[in-house]
């Protein structure tokens, strides 16, 4: 499986989880499947940069209190994990869409 | 969707480790210091800070007047060279400080291999 | 506040007490000492403890220092002795103003802190540890 395809562009995944609450297609409005999408994935970047940070700040300069800097990279992976599951529903979904017969 | 990664609990346990970590200095101080003529033990007065621990709040910093801060013990007895150290006393203190704080982590480790067992544990 | 500045501190009170233990044992071993090189009896050996500022964060955690470690300066004990050879004209020897008693109680008062902070070091390691164990 591709990790890359995270990145593809998310109008098909919307078309394919029209299931979802409010997507009807239109994949940019509020609230979204693939607003909620992107939300999720910046997540994902913020938290691992901040992860980044506190292994850094522990390396470096000692940071003031150990189980903050292990609660940051667990919630980081912990974020990384979900969107990795997610991700493998979207591309099943994705794939059973194509299987279809139309 | 809600972000399950973000639990009170999860934020509440961390905040209560930070203030018992605190404490342990200070206790490790009075201990470091019980030979150290007139010297006067501390406490940390952390009781309204550990209260607001569990607050569902959005910011990570606890608000001033809630931080906790160092007093002197007044409870602690004094010595004829003029220190108020009681090893006995603030042994006891360290020592349930301390499993408190242990009690705290090893919770906070469950919690989080919970989360990570309901992202990962259905395939 | 960090578990590194703690584990200072108890460190700084296991060397204060070893510094103390070693007076101790340096006023003991000479006791009877009559004659050194500066002359006269073995002087009293006193270590002066103070808080450490070097060690000062916040005011929150001190630690602990030796910032002298000074000669006492009690007079020494007159034990009449004509036939010691370190006797003075009137016949009596200056003995070292060691208190063996004291210097026991001394000896198990720094004996005790010393051990008591290096349980406080082992909590400390402890708590870091299980800090670490959040990760799983």
């Amino acid at each position: 499986m591709d990790v890359t395809r995270i990145g593809v562009p998310v109008a098909p995944a919307g078309d394919a989880a029209t299931g979802a609450t409010g997507a009807t297609g239109a994949a940019k409005g509020p609230g979204s499947f693939g607003e909620v999408l992107k939300d999720s994935l910046a997540q994902v970047n913020h938290l691992q940069h901040e992860a980044d940070g506190a292994i850094q700040q522990l390396a470096t300069g000692g940071t003031a209190t150990l189980h903050d800097t292990m609660l940051t990279i667990e919630k980081a992976e912990l974020s990384f994990r979900l969107m990795m599951q997610v991700r493998n529903k979207i591309v099943e979904a994705y794939q059973e869409v194509l299987r279809m017969q139309v | 969707m809600p972000n399950i990664l973000f639990d009170p609990t999860i934020e509440g346990l961390a905040r209560t480790l930070t203030l018992h970590q605190q404490r342990h200095g200070v206790l490790a101080s009075n201990v470091a210091n019980v030979e150290t003529p007139g010297y006067r033990a501390r406490e940390l007065d952390f009781r309204d800070a550990l209260q607001q621990a569990f607050e569902d709040r959005g910011a990570t910093e606890q608000a001033p007047d809630r931080t906790p801060t160092v007093v002197a013990d007044r409870l602690a007895p004094r010595r004829a060279d003029g220190s108020t150290v009681d090893m006995d006393q603030q042994m006891a203190k360290l020592n349930a400080n301390g499993m408190t704080y242990l009690a705290l982590a090893r919770i906070l480790g469950r919690r989080v291999a919970l989360l990570r067992q309901a992202i990962d544990g259905t395939r | 506040m960090d578990f590194t500045g703690t584990l200072a501190i108890s460190g700084s009170a296991l060397s204060a007490e070893r510094v103390r233990l070693d007076a101790i044992a340096s006023n003991l071993a000479n006791a009877s000492t009559t004659r050194t090189p500066e002359g006269g009896p073995y002087k009293r050996r006193n270590v002066v403890l103070t808080l450490a500022s070097s060690l000062v964060e916040e005011g929150a955690r001190q630690g602990v220092s030796v910032t002298d470690v000074v000669e006492d300066h009690t007079p020494p004990r007159m034990v009449f002795d004509p036939s010691h050879p370190d006797a003075n004209a009137d016949g009596y020897v200056a003995y070292p103003n060691v208190e063996p008693m004291t210097e026991t109680i001394d000896l198990m008062a720094a004996t005790r802190a010393y051990e008591a902070n290096v349980q406080v070091i082992d909590a400390t390691r402890r708590m870091a540890e299980a800090a670490l164990g959040i990760g799983g």
